[in-house]
């Protein structure tokens, strides 16, 4: 049993690995022949949903209970609630909050597949479907499964200050993965988002430092100092001013 | 319901919009950080094509694929399974999310909460007991059962020695007894006696959901149920719980009977025969398709009575039926127990306050005290509280409104309604489920006038509720009202309650008070602002017949501050012990009736 878990935990560790080589290819490509790199992109764009598949059925039988799945259907739709019943920002903020609370809460498997499911399910809602709903999945899904991986796990009878103390550690999380999710989707995309003769622009013929150093500026006009951090304050805020009574209300179903 | 009602090529459009987007923001990159020159771009315009290209291809394939379409094969799949029905809940339970959204950005207002984060504990707390309430329903239902338990021809439901506690709290004591098969029984007692937890007993949650430890036996028809799992006996125990709307998992009654079917492993052509035969059966035809927010409290219960019976069980449980319902929904809700009991030679038991309109179907009574259990009904021992009059109402009008007019969504419900209430003046309004009364509450409180004179306590009062302990929600109402550390809202409280300050109540978070308590915290919270007027919607709802003698008197000591109170209530036999002057909904006008003496 245990041996199967292992092996189950590392296919799902190494299908990860490799979904983290295809957000980053526009680093990887340049090392290639001329020829192929075009094949790049394909290869990514095809790669990043089998992966997506390939992790959710090895996940599959992790989440198999009547009260997980309840718990992580309707956890993912209250984000999409949230989000048609209020207008303004706070919408998508909200459903960083509850991913990370979610897989802090419910462990790492638990916080991936509900980053997952919460942009199906918003994609299916406002049908945004695109080329980047499988990166997206991928990075929401990688922000919950983070939370459940942080170190200083309490239990049922913490005191005060280890609570505060967790919570303290939520918040610089949620500030790290709000702009780890702005940089991460912008990485794959920034060829296409950028196109070809800027500054700014992705060099197939460039060395590593210098493409980079352009991805930074492009990381930094376009979203880092606008969405990334309007989502980084607004994470922060609400798990400071919510965080510790809305663990406890999570932590009170046991699964 | 969103992509519905903007057509099936909305995701077409949106992945043109992103589309043309992109190509802008290309042409807007390469003037910024490239060089100016038309024919620039026109290539930036040009090379960004092919992407752009792609994006629109992806909304054309999704328009044309239908996703909700989709899932239900994807829940018949042996790997994804899990997964495919978490999606299914997600799409299917977030129209009435959003409605809870709603009722909690509401509730955050009248408690004067400012800040937009503060319904987020809330709501998780509410998403939290959903979901472990359509947990225990897909449970009972046999999600992912494994095979069917054999059982004998006579569903006997037979305790021996039973016992079952929780964690250290002993619930159910040394219960030996037989339930008749084929018969009604009615389980009696006050609230907190454990009436619940005998009918999940023999549904298997105590045992198996609530984790609960059992010593003794519990056959069904000769089925180990401390060894069974509810998903393995679905096809022969069907439960309708407390909460009905709690358990739902979709937007609408027929996805509800549907997806209970899904649940249970039909198919989806044999899910879609079975509850259209249900819905006939059941007459919901006329609320079949409508959104299940909005059905009346009588109505979502019989859809969760035909959803409880979609497996043909021989053995339905109820808890409370009758609770929220009024008068005539109660006698169409009897009479239906006793057809079905009579043609499917159901054994039917239930536990129940409302006894008067049962006594009809000449069922078998037993009464439940401190978790045993006892032949014959239970009367409440406890000294009524006795009735007293009604203090002087004063001269002083402080609120008044006239020709307010009350809709909910596209229905007009009241038109023209006068009303105005002096200093220390008790009203009542009445009528049945979904005639207007708490509509006309929400206007009455929203009305120009009110500010700062009227607070509501709202028929879902729980959702005031924000923090996690009793005590600290009082301390909270004193800083929220302005008044930090008076303690006012603490006096207020057990002043209601009647009773002493209590370190272990003030402990206990607010959701696991029992009814009544509740009810006198959501006015004790709405008191702090110190009104003019209190709305009370429902403020007997879930009480049993102690309890709601008690409340009478909380009501009274309300007015006798000065408050008037004015009430909504089905109960006709609490508005009339009350004794103060009512008002009914009849027809669309709010008219006044002569004090039934």
């Amino acid at each position: 049993m245990i041996a199967q878990l292992n092996l189950k935990n590392s296919f799902v560790f190494l299908a990860t690995a490799l979904a983290a080589c295809a957000f980053a290819w526009p680093l990887f490509a340049t090392a290639l022949p001329q020829q192929a790199q075009a094949a790049v992109p394909v290869v990514v764009f095809a790669l990043v949903p089998a992966l997506l598949v390939v992790i959710s059925l090895l996940l599959d039988g992790a989440v198999s209970s009547s009260k997980t799945l309840a718990l992580l259907g309707l956890l993912a739709a209250v984000g999409a609630a949230v989000r048609i019943a209020s207008t303004g920002v706070g919408g998508f903020e909200a459903v960083f909050i509850i991913l990370i609370l979610g897989g802090r809460a419910y462990g790492a498997r638990f916080g991936f597949l509900l980053g997952m499911l919460t942009i199906a399910l918003s994609s299916i809602l406002w049908g945004g479907f695109g080329p980047w709903t499988a990166f997206q999945m991928f990075a929401a899904g990688w922000v919950g499964a983070g939370a459940g991986l942080l170190p200083g796990k309490i239990t049922g009878t913490a005191d005060k200050a280890a609570r505060r103390k967790e919570i303290l550690w939520l918040i610089g999380y949620g500030v790290f993965a709000s702009y780890l999710f702005g940089a991460l989707m912008n990485l794959w995309f920034w060829p296409f988002g950028a196109g070809p003769e800027t500054s700014i622009s992705y060099l197939p013929a460039g060395s590593l430092p210098e493409n980079l150093g352009r991805f930074g500026i492009y990381t930094l006009v376009t979203s880092t100092l606008t969405w990334d951090t309007v989502r980084a304050v607004t994470t922060g805020i609400g798990l400071a001013l919510s965080g510790v009574p809305a663990l406890k209300a999570l932590r009170r179903a046991k699964l | 319901m969103i992509s519905h009602s903007r057509g099936r090529w909305a995701p077409f459009w949106v992945s043109l919009t992103f589309a043309a987007v992109f190509i802008l923001l290309r042409i807007a990159y390469r003037l910024v950080f490239g060089s100016f020159s038309w024919a620039a771009l026109s290539q930036a315009a040009l090379l960004a094509l092919p992407f752009a290209a792609v994006i629109v291809v992806c909304g054309f394939l999704s328009a044309l694929v239908d996703v909700r379409k989709l899932l239900p094969a994807m829940s018949a799949l042996r790997y994804g399974r899990s997964i495919g029905t978490a999606l299914a809940i997600a799409l299917s339970s977030y129209p009435t999310l959003i409605h809870q959204v709603r009722q909690l950005n509401t509730a955050r207002i009248l408690r004067g909460m400012h800040s937009r984060s503060a319904f987020l504990v809330p709501l998780l707390e509410h998403t939290i007991e959903r979901a472990v309430a359509l947990a225990a329903a897909m449970d009972v239902r046999g999600f992912g059962a494994t095979r069917t338990a054999e059982c004998e021809d006579h569903a006997n439901i037979s305790f021996q020695n039973f016992s079952l506690s929780y964690g250290t709290t002993p619930v159910l004591s040394n219960i030996t007894f037989d339930f008749p098969a084929g018969q009604l029984t009615v389980l009696t007692g006050h609230t907190g006696s454990g009436k619940t937890a005998v009918l999940e007993s023999i549904a298997g949650l105590s045992q198996h959901f609530h984790n609960g430890k059992v010593t003794g036996s519990l056959t069904i028809g000769g089925v180990d149920r401390n060894a069974t799992a509810p998903r393995h006996t679905a096809g022969l125990i069907g439960y309708v719980p407390q909460d009905v709307r709690m358990g739902f998992a979709a937007a609408t009654a027929r996805e509800e009977l549907e997806f209970g079917l899904r649940v249970s492993g039909y198919t989806k052509a044999e899910s879609s025969t079975r509850a259209q035969v249900l819905i006939s059966q059941f007459s919901l035809d006329h609320i079949a398709g409508q959104p299940i927010e909005l059905l009346s409290a009588g109505e979502a219960t019989r859809v969760a009575i035909a959803a409880a019976l979609a497996l043909r069980p021989r053995i339905l449980l109820l808890d409370e039926p009758l609770a929220d319902l009024d008068r005539q929904s109660r006698v169409e809700l009897v009479s239906l127990l006793g057809t079905l009991q009579r043609s499917e030679h159901l054994t039917i038991v239930m536990a129940e306050h409302h006894t008067a309109e049962l006594e009809g179907l000449s069922p078998h009574w037993l009464s439940l005290s401190s978790g045993e259990l006892n032949e014959g009904l239970w009367s409440s021992s406890s000294q009524v509280v006795p009735a007293r009059s009604l203090p002087l109402v004063g001269t002083d009008e402080i609120f008044s409104v006239e020709n307010l007019s009350v809709s909910r969504g596209e229905r007009q419900l009241i038109t023209d309604a006068t009303l105005s209430l002096h200093v220390g003046q008790m009203c009542a309004v009445t009528g049945p489920n979904g005639v207007g009364k708490s509509s006309l509450l929400s206007a009455l409180a929203s009305a120009p006038q009110s500010h700062a004179v009227v607070r509501l306590v709202p028929e879902n009062l729980s959702s005031l509720f924000i923090c996690e302990t009793l005590d600290e929600e009082l301390t909270r109402a004193d800083q929220l009202a302005g008044h930090a550390h008076s303690g006012l809202s603490a006096l207020t409280f057990w002043s209601i309650l009647a009773s002493e300050e209590n370190p272990e109540l003030l402990r206990t978070h607010p959701r696991d008070l029992s009814a009544g308590t509740q009810v006198a915290l959501a006015i004790a919270l709405q008191l702090s602002w110190k009104p003019q007027v209190v709305l009370i919607d429902e403020p007997t709802r879930g009480l049993d017949s102690v309890a709601r003698t008690a409340m009478a008197e909380v009501l009274r000591c309300v007015v006798e501050t000065g408050t008037a109170v004015l009430f909504a209530s089905h109960d006709e036999q609490f508005v009339s012990d009350v004794g103060c002057p009512v008002f009914a909904i009849r027809e669309g006008e709010l008219v006044s009736e002569e004090v039934s003496a």
